[in-house]
């Protein structure tokens, strides 16, 4: 679609925002890209941990929480503790329990469009703990995106690699399995590619929070494609109207008695509190 | 019949028969592409509304024709136990008369899929194209599905036992078969979907009703039921 000049004006007069060029070299789509990457992809324990040979996973699971401890804030350490992880677990709240949840602890499957890619969780209570996400890749971030679990996500094509950019994240993921915190400041950069001749699907992850964390760190990791014919398994977080029954009033009872506990322990930031801030 | 009509009769004759069989093996083992693509992001029109095409929804579950066993198991049933009101799948019959319905469509090699903006009231439909029934029970039922021209028919079987026909609470059994129709109409712009309810146990015949879905540019927006929902299963 030309942009001829008197559309240009009209739309500067009326103060529209045209999308911004992204400041990287962008490239158009691999050919065939659809035909690629849409399947099945094993976790990093379906594929039995271990990376392609010559590769190497940064970051592994159990290191997750650790990393993102030696990276954060003092106020995002203390919020951590302060995290009651059986109350605030987005997996026992059949929510979405955010990116470093979803697809690092069972498989996954990638649908394509020509407008974007959907990374649809298996793990736990399928989609509804490990989500759907969707990647655009035919804009540029929302100017006011609504603050969700996974995030406005952006994809663009640097050669063979896709380039997605993350913002607008709600604060009530985790960095990791276990309430590492982070802030709505959360910005993720993740490069996806094919190695090992196609066989796995590259994940690197440049986890940023200007809030929340002292410096960037950056995680990876590998999924191995599956044979497509394995079916989705379908998922909830309880199988049965007694059992949601039941887990809603234990949730709400739960969530009352520890209302009541904070009320109680409540401290009012004192002026050198409100300085370091 | 001249000898020249003959040879000409017979080539039509073999053409046709021929040609769909060459279509099918192109396709091989990628079925989903032996029809047109229906990836899109569609939104239920609203009753009472003709577009300017002339198309409306006709029909719905509230009208399906109850035996009398099954009208008087509605009748103990009620609205606060109803599957969305605890954010659970309230299944496909209902779903896709579902007021604001937002579908998000693929296709994969051997299937299509279909998700929904509100993901706990519709979950995910995976469609096969490439197998025939599994047994078991589950929300939204097992669905296989095949191209009849540019139609995409779906068999779905296999519901448990928790979901209702319609708001009311009419009840289904475990014998309860769903066909959808599936097509672009008006040019691309809409995808037209018949749904037939048979169920023998609970219906006095088979049931259809249609809705249009609008194709659209916006997108699926993320919903959580249990931030509408205040005192769920209270």
């Amino acid at each position: 679609m030309t942009r001829t000049p008197g559309r240009f004006c009209a739309a500067a007069l009326l103060g529209i925002a045209l999308p911004a060029l992204p400041a990287v070299a962008q490239t158009p789509p691999p050919p065939n890209w659809m035909e690629q990457w849409v399947g099945m992809y094993g976790s990093v324990d379906h594929a039995g941990k271990n990376p392609p040979p010559g590769f190497k996973i940064l970051v592994p699971l159990e290191e997750e929480d650790e990393v993102a401890l030696a990276h954060s804030q003092p106020w995002a350490i203390a919020r951590r503790e302060a995290t009651d992880y059986e109350l605030e677990d987005l997996a026992q709240m059949c929510k979405p329990s955010g990116i470093f949840r979803a697809y690092n602890v069972a498989a996954f499957e990638l649908l394509v469009s020509p407008e974007k890619i959907t990374m649809i969780g298996m793990a736990g209570g399928g989609i509804h703990t490990s989500g759907i996400r969707r990647i655009y890749l035919n804009r540029p971030h929302l100017e006011h995106p609504p603050l969700t679990f996974f995030g406005d996500s952006v994809g663009h094509w640097e050669g063979e690699t896709l380039v997605v950019d993350t913002i607008g994240f709600n604060d009530n993921t985790w960095l990791g399995q276990d309430r590492s915190r982070h802030s709505n400041a959360l910005h993720i950069v993740e490069r996806l590619r094919f190695v090992a001749n196609g066989e796995y699907l590259e994940h690197i992850y440049v986890v940023d929070d200007p809030f929340a964390l002292t410096s960037p760190y950056t995680m990876s990791r590998y999924h191995k494609k599956l044979a497509s014919q394995e079916p989705v398994p379908e998922k909830l977080c309880e199988d049965s109207p007694e059992a949601r029954r039941a887990w809603v009033k234990l949730h709400n009872r739960a969530k009352k008695e520890w209302e009541e506990t904070r009320k109680g322990l409540a401290v009012k930031p004192e002026a050198k509190d409100r300085e370091r801030q | 019949m001249s000898g020249n009509n003959r040879i000409i009769l017979l080539s039509v004759l073999v053409a046709g028969v021929a040609l769909p069989v060459f279509a099918q093996t192109a396709a091989g083992t990628r079925p989903e592409l032996a029809g047109p693509d229906l990836t899109g992001v569609y939104q239920l029109i609203p009753n009472g509304v003709t577009l300017p095409e002339g198309f409306k929804n006709e029909g719905g579950p509230d009208r399906v024709p109850l035996q009398l066993s099954a009208l008087a198991t509605q009748k103990t049933r009620s609205p606060k136990d109803d599957l969305a009101k605890l954010c659970l799948p309230v299944g496909p019959f209902r779903m896709m008369a579902w007021e604001r319905n937002k579908i998000d469509v693929y296709r994969s090699p051997g299937r299509i899929t279909m998700l929904f903006e509100n993901y706990f009231l519709g979950h995910m439909r995976t469609m096969y194209l490439d197998r025939p029934h599994t047994p078991g029970t589950n929300w939204v039922g097992d669905s296989i599905a095949r191209w009849e021209r540019d139609t995409l028919v779906v068999d779905t079987t296999g519901f448990n036992e928790y979901t209702w026909l319609n708001d009311a609470g009419a009840p289904h059994s475990d014998a309860l078969h769903l066909i959808e129709r599936y097509r672009l109409v008006g040019g691309g712009k809409y995808l037209e979907v018949k749904v037939t309810a048979e169920d023998a146990k609970t219906l006095t015949r088979a049931y259809t009703y249609t809705r249009y879905y609008e194709r659209v540019n916006t997108e699926i927006q993320e919903h959580i039921c249990w931030d509408d929902v205040l005192t769920v299963g209270e």
